[in-house]
């Protein structure tokens, strides 16, 4: 098992409060990611499209499952069909515990179905919900691993 | 006509050649015999008689002479060469043989044996029979020896006729019965019978054949007597016929007839009846000591014998011993005399007690007597000899170990020899004389020289007194007399012809040398020396005083006297002579002694007397004792005077007085001896009567205890009587119940018996099935079934046969029933009959079946059956309704149905409905059917097969339901279910988003004011204020949110229902909105709009929805915003709000009616995203639809259709 390190993690969430909520606690949490911020799934698939392998290999996608204009499940569909996008890790975040959009998260091709990325506890949910990730805290930072086969 | 009349004989002439030759063979006593039958023969038969009579050889016979006197016939004596006439008897001559050669009498030399009979009558009746074959006759009559018998057995041999005399009137039977054992005598009868009968037994035409083929023809009597003697070796021929006869009519009692010939029969076809007979005969009455006295008479002599002999053997027989009491009483008296039992154990003594009956003689041998038997034995005998045992006596061992007891015929099996005291009590009284003498003789050689001999009471020794003595003081003691002749005896006591009682003189008699003529000339000659030394006048007289010879002068005692004139002296002699010949002559004869008459003077002469003196003459081989009688006379010298004279007369007086006394006692000697017999008689019948008396006692103890029983059955009967007087009345009861039962049953019922004859009906199966009540046991066919039933007689016939219950359904047009053939058994499993139950529901069913149609018209239940051996095919009304049949249609096929089903579902009914006939099996599906009128249907149809009593198909039944209705009611349920469906999603959804929508600014708010508490952001002012706003903003939008919800959610209340006029809503809209009108430069036109019924509320919100939704989204300078209306052609109002505003994407025209769904972001334009779906809500409330479209104005067209009159 090789260890990949998680450096980006891009937030798709057309709600300006959750974002300035998450980013105020990642950046008050100190951790070693770069949190990129999306209001619309079309603005997330541009970004990754200039990025290369390795780039995207190093990132974590979490897409709001209920964007206003668009379903966050749609958008990741959309990205399985895309060969380059097919291994990349990417999720959804609901505020949301319906089983039925849990269920629909897995058939579109989540990797994993989380709570609202705007506390420590939903990256721990992260982890939990991909066996691929650990949170690991060497201290000063948690970081987001990545095993490999 | 008579019997004899119509035998027609033809006279025949002297001189005349007989057809038959009669040989007649005799010997003792055969000279009455020849008389008797002489005597009763027909003259002028075509038969000659030869008689082959024994005689003493060198004597003159004056046989023709004899029978000369009873017969017109010619008799005369055989010369040589005679040939024989018919209707003429002839006499063979003495010492010599008479043979038959051509037709011819022919003499020969008689046999030189010294013991042949001269003439052979075996040797005659031989030649007889080889020369005349079946024209011979052979006859026996009476005599000893058993010469004839090889004659009768050659004359059968050539086919002749033979006969012999019946030995109950011979007066020597054993000729006649030694031709009886040679069993080829035809017939047996006396002579006078004989006599009496030749003439039918040589009469023309004579049936031969018949009469050899016939059985022996013995009397009654002597058929009885062989019977015995075949079955049981005993001879009972010379029993005293009186005592033969009385047991006879005893059995005859026993079996039931009154007939002795009948009893004969059935003694013949009986071998246990002959055996009854037996033990009848044998009768056994005795008892322990019987006659006291005359055991007191034989105690004296029994201690002579006990003291004489010392220590030799004491030799006792006791025969006729019976069950023994008699043999052990005298072994008691034996052991008395010897000083007791433990001296008799010790003395040599031997006890011999036989009997015929082994029946008895087993009873003797058990030594066991019951008490009452030993009445008569002393108490302190019966403590000395007896010991006791259960319910009696045993006689102790070692008395009994004395006594032999064996079955023993004192007849004709060997005699004990050497015996001391012969014990033979009231046995004797039961036999003639002959047999009598015969057993006497045995007796005599049994016993030792003056031996003992102790008879009965009754019983005498008459019959041999010259064998034995009588005890002095004893009647019914004898001694033996010793006697020469006793040597001789043993050949005969040896031999085993129980039959043959040969006489002392014949027996001694046939000891003697053949005495030579010469000799016999001597002996004649000194005879007549003799008697003329005695006499010299003298007469030889045969015992019935028959005149046989005459010796000197004795005319002066001879005189003829009026009347009929016979030879016998008694006719012919003068008194006194008659008188004293009549008195001595039978006392000479039978006493064998020297009697004399009384002596008297002669008349002309007194100095002269004269006397009768009678001498016992024996003739020899014939032991026949004669009398010689002396007429002796003698002179008294002396002077007769007149005193003299007077003497005379007195001497006179006392002679007469004399004689009279004389004839007086040998009358009185015969008065005694027949006095004797009686008293035998009297003795025999009392013991036969104490026999009876016995049996008759025993009888009596069964009678009582039959009629013990009999009462007791009685009493058993009485009860049985009450308890089936009982179970009579419980019958009777029963019987009316059932008859009852039977006349007020409405089932049809009829109970037949095992011959299928009616026993019960009930009242309604005569109506059904026409019984007529009246008949008697009318047989089941007699019913008239009506049509449609089955055979009832096979039904039944087979329902017994397989002895099990049948069940038949009958139905027909017009009938429905069901048959039950039930057998019914009894108790003891027996099948008595049959019940036949019919249960007819005609009427029920029609009934049901009305209920049914109307039931069946009520649920619009069609149903149908299809015969398949006639194809017939019946629809039900409801069917006919159904496939909207015309009344006046043709009949239904099963082709009708099919052909009214749609076309693709034909196939599938065929192949069900062959699939049901195949495998019984049946099927519920759903048809499409086109009725007559065209109009589809939906039917369910049900097939079912339709089976027969053996469970064949015969048929098809179907129920036909029409379930359109059903199925349209269904679609719309399943819409229903569907719209619930989606309401409930709705519902789900509906609550989902509500949560979700309004937990996202709850948590915004949340997570807002957390950072709030954040250090960093406490001393940042600006950052505090600007999260601050947001959470003001997103209280806000919680609210806008509330109150939305709270808007959606009464939009589920139609409380009102009011006219409505949509114009004023919308201008009252207009006023409402007339400032968000202005700041956007809008204009909001409005067109006629109709009025409609419903909640104010709702259309005011529908509209303001809309047309603010229209002035929010408007991307345009001046908006333009109209509501206007229309009618469809559904009849349904169509309100239009439209704009000329961006318009909304075609993909999203249905998303936006959905709960919190928006198209722009909420920092776009301000929204929760229920206003739509809060429009769509309402127009669903009056059945209507809100749909969105392009406008004409070039934005977005919501159209809204509403039912006219909602």
């Amino acid at each position: 098992m090789s260890d990949r390190k998680v450096t980006e993690l891009h937030f798709v969430d057309d709600s300006d409060d959750e974002i300035f909520i998450s980013r105020v606690l990642f950046e008050r949490q100190n951790i070693d990611l770069e949190i990129l911020h999306y209001t619309s799934f079309d603005d997330y698939q541009a970004h990754l499209e200039g990025l290369d392998d390795e780039q995207l290999a190093e990132s974590l996608g979490v897409i709001d499952l209920n964007l206003t204009v668009s379903k966050g499940t749609d958008g990741i569909a959309a990205l399985r069909g895309h060969s380059r996008f097919a291994s990349m890790l990417v999720g959804v975040c609901s505020g949301s515990d319906d089983p039925a959009d849990v269920r629909s998260a897995q058939e579109a091709g989540a990797n994993f179905f989380v709570g609202k990325p705007v506390d420590v506890n939903c990256l721990q949910r992260i982890c939990d919900a991909v066996p691929a990730l650990s949170l690991v805290d060497d201290g000063e930072r948690l970081t987001l691993m990545h095993h490999e086969d | 006509m008579g019997e004899d009349d119509s035998l027609i004989t033809v006279p025949v002439e002297p001189g005349e050649e007989p057809s038959f030759w009669v040989g007649l063979g005799a010997s003792a006593g055969g000279l009455e015999a020849l008389r008797g039958f002489v005597r009763n023969l027909q003259p002028s038969l075509s038969a000659t008689y030869i008689v082959a009579q024994h005689m003493a050889p060198h004597h003159r016979s004056m046989l023709s002479e004899i029978i000369g006197r009873e017969t017109d016939m010619p008799v005369s004596d055989v010369v040589d060469g005679t040939h024989p006439a018919a209707s003429a008897i002839y006499i063979v001559p003495p010492n010599a043989n008479c043979i038959v050669v051509d037709g011819c009498l022919r003499l020969t030399e008689p046999s030189p044996g010294v013991a042949a009979p001269k003439p052979s009558v075996d040797i005659f009746l031989s030649s007889l029979a080889r020369a005349k074959g079946e024209k011979a006759i052979g006859v026996i009559f009476s005599g000893t020896g058993s010469d004839g018998s090889d004659g009768i057995r050659s004359i059968r041999e050539f086919g002749g006729v033979t006969i012999a005399q019946d030995e109950a009137t011979a007066k020597y039977a054993s000729m006649p019965v030694s031709a009886l054992e040679t069993g080829c005598v035809d017939l047996v009868m006396s002579p006078e019978e004989l006599g009496a009968q030749f003439r039918k037994i040589i009469a023309q035409p004579r049936d031969l054949d018949q009469l050899r083929s016939s059985p022996v023809h013995l009397d009654s009597v002597s058929e009885l007597v062989h019977l015995l003697l075949e079955h049981t070796k005993v001879n009972f021929q010379h029993y005293k016929t009186a005592t033969f006869q009385r047991r006879v009519e005893r059995r005859m009692a026993a079996v039931g007839v009154s007939n002795l010939d009948d009893y004969v029969s059935v003694a013949k076809n009986s071998p246990p009846e002959v055996d009854a007979l037996f033990r009848d005969m044998l009768i056994s009455v005795t008892s322990f000591f019987r006659d006291p006295d005359e055991y007191e008479a034989i105690e004296s002599h029994i201690q002579e014998i006990v003291d004489s002999k010392k220590d030799s053997q004491i030799r006792v027989w006791v025969a006729g011993t019976a069950t023994g009491e008699e043999a052990y009483s005298i072994a008691i008296m034996f052991a008395e005399a010897m000083g007791g039992l433990h001296e008799f154990e010790r003395t040599r003594i031997q006890i011999f007690a036989t009997d015929l009956d082994d029946n008895a003689i087993e009873t003797a041998r058990r030594a066991y007597y019951p008490e009452s038997a030993l009445h008569e034995v002393p108490p302190d005998y019966i403590d000395e000899y007896f010991e006791t045992a259960p319910g009696g006596y045993s006689v102790k061992k070692s008395l009994r170990e004395k006594v032999i007891f064996s079955v023993h015929n004192i007849a004709s099996d060997p005699p004990f020899l050497n015996v001391d005291l012969l014990s033979c009590r009231n046995l004797l009284i039961y036999f003639q004389s002959v047999l009598q003498a015969h057993v006497f003789a045995r007796f005599h050689y049994s016993l030792v020289d003056h031996g003992v001999l102790f008879l009965g009471k009754s019983e005498s020794v008459s019959a041999a007194e010259n064998l034995f003595r009588v005890s002095g003081e004893h009647k019914h003691v004898f001694f033996q007399r010793p006697s020469a002749v006793r040597a001789q005896l043993r050949d005969v006591v040896t031999s085993h012809a129980p039959t043959i009682v040969p006489s002392r003189a014949s027996r001694i008699d046939t000891s003697y040398p053949p005495p030579e003529a010469r000799q016999l000339a001597v002996a004649e000659a000194q005879f007549e020396s003799l008697v003329r030394g005695l006499g010299p006048n003298a007469m030889l007289l045969s015992a019935d005083l028959n005149i046989l010879r005459v010796f000197g002068d004795v005319g002066r005692f001879v005189g003829i006297s009026e009347g009929t004139v016979k030879t016998t002296a008694d006719s012919l002699l003068i008194e006194p002579f008659r008188q004293d010949v009549r008195v001595v002559v039978p006392s000479t004869i039978r006493q064998r002694t020297v009697m004399q008459g009384m002596a008297r003077s002669n008349p002309d002469n007194p100095l002269i007397h004269e006397r009768v003196v009678s001498y016992p003459i024996s003739t020899g081989p014939d032991d026949e004792v004669l009398a010689l009688v002396i007429f002796s006379q003698w002179t008294e010298e002396g002077i007769v005077d007149d005193a003299t004279i007077a003497d005379g007369h007195a001497s006179e007086a006392i002679d007469a007085l004399r004689r009279e006394l004389a004839i007086a006692q040998t009358n009185l000697q015969h008065t005694v001896e027949e006095l004797e017999t009686s008293n035998e008689e009297l003795q025999a019948l009392n013991e036969e009567l104490q026999s009876s008396n016995e049996e008759l006692q025993s009888t009596n103890e069964e009678l009582e205890t039959s009629n013990e029983e009999l009462q007791s059955t009685n009493e058993e009967l009485s009860t049985v009587n009450e308890e089936l007087q009982v179970n009579s009345v419980q019958l009777n009861v029963l019987n009316q119940s059932l008859q009852s039962i039977l006349d007020n049953v409405a089932i049809p019922m009829i109970v037949v018996d095992r011959s299928l004859n009616i026993t019960h009906t009930s009242a309604a199966s005569e109506a059904l099935f026409g019984v007529s009540p009246g008949l008697v046991l009318p047989h089941l066919s007699r019913c008239r079934l009506p049509d449609g039933y089955p055979d009832l007689t096979a039904t039944v016939g087979r329902a017994m046969r397989d002895r099990s219950r049948l069940d038949i359904d009958v139905s027909t047009a017009t009938i429905s029933s069901h048959v039950s053939v039930v057998p019914h058994f009894s108790a003891a499993g027996e099948m008595v009959g049959v019940i036949i139950l019919v249960s007819d529901s005609t009427a029920a069913l029609q009934k049901a079946n009305r209920q049914l149609n109307a039931a069946a018209q009520v649920a619009g239940l069609g149903h149908f059956t299809v015969d398949l051996a006639s194809e017939e095919t019946h629809f039900s009304d409801q069917m006919r309704r159904l496939l909207a049949l015309a009344e006046s249609s043709e009949p239904p096929t099963a082709q009708t149905l099919v052909n009214h089903l749609a076309k693709q579902d034909r196939r599938r009914f065929e192949q069900l409905c062959t699939q049901l006939v195949e495998t019984s099996s049946s099927f519920d599906e759903e048809f499409e059917l086109i009725d007559s009128l065209g109009d589809r249907r939906v039917m369910r149809i049900t097939g079912s097969p339709g089976l027969d009593g053996d469970d064949n198909v015969v048929g098809i039944l179907g129920v036909v339901l029409d379930i359109t209705d059903q199925k349209e009611y269904e679609a719309r349920l399943e819409a229903t279910l569907a719209e619930l469906s989606r309401s409930n999603e709705e519902l789900n959804r509906f609550s989902y988003v509500c949560s979700h929508d309004m937990k996202e600014p709850v948590r915004m708010i949340e997570g807002l004011a957390e950072l709030m508490l954040d250090p960093s952001v406490k001393s940042d002012p600006e950052q505090q204020e600007s999260i601050l706003n947001r959470i003001t903003v997103n209280m806000a939008r919680l609210r806008r949110i509330i109150d939305s919800l709270l808007a959606y959610s009464r939009i589920e209340a139609k409380v009102e229902d009011n006219v409505i006029d949509l114009r004023e809503v919308v201008m009252e809209i207009d006023d409402a909105l007339s400032l968000a009108i202005s700041e956007h430069g809008a204009e909001l036109i409005v067109d006629p709009l109709p009025q409609l019924t419903g909640a104010r509320i709702h259309f005011t919100q529908l509209f303001q929805n809309l047309i603010g939704n229209a002035l929010k989204f408007s991307d345009q300078d001046e908006p333009v915003v109209r509501v206007s209306s229309m009618e469809d052609d559904r009849n349904h109002i169509v309100l239009r709000v439209e704009d000329n505003g961006p318009g909304v994407p075609e993909e999203s025209r249905e998303k936006i009616f959905d709960l919190f769904d928006r198209l722009h972001r909420q920092d776009e334009i301000e929204g929760v995203g229920l206003g739509l779906s809060i429009c769509q809500r309402i127009v669903a409330q009056y059945g209507g639809t809100i749909s969105c479209n392009d406008s004409e104005l070039g934005g977005a067209c919501f159209e809204i259709a509403i039912p006219r009159g909602a």
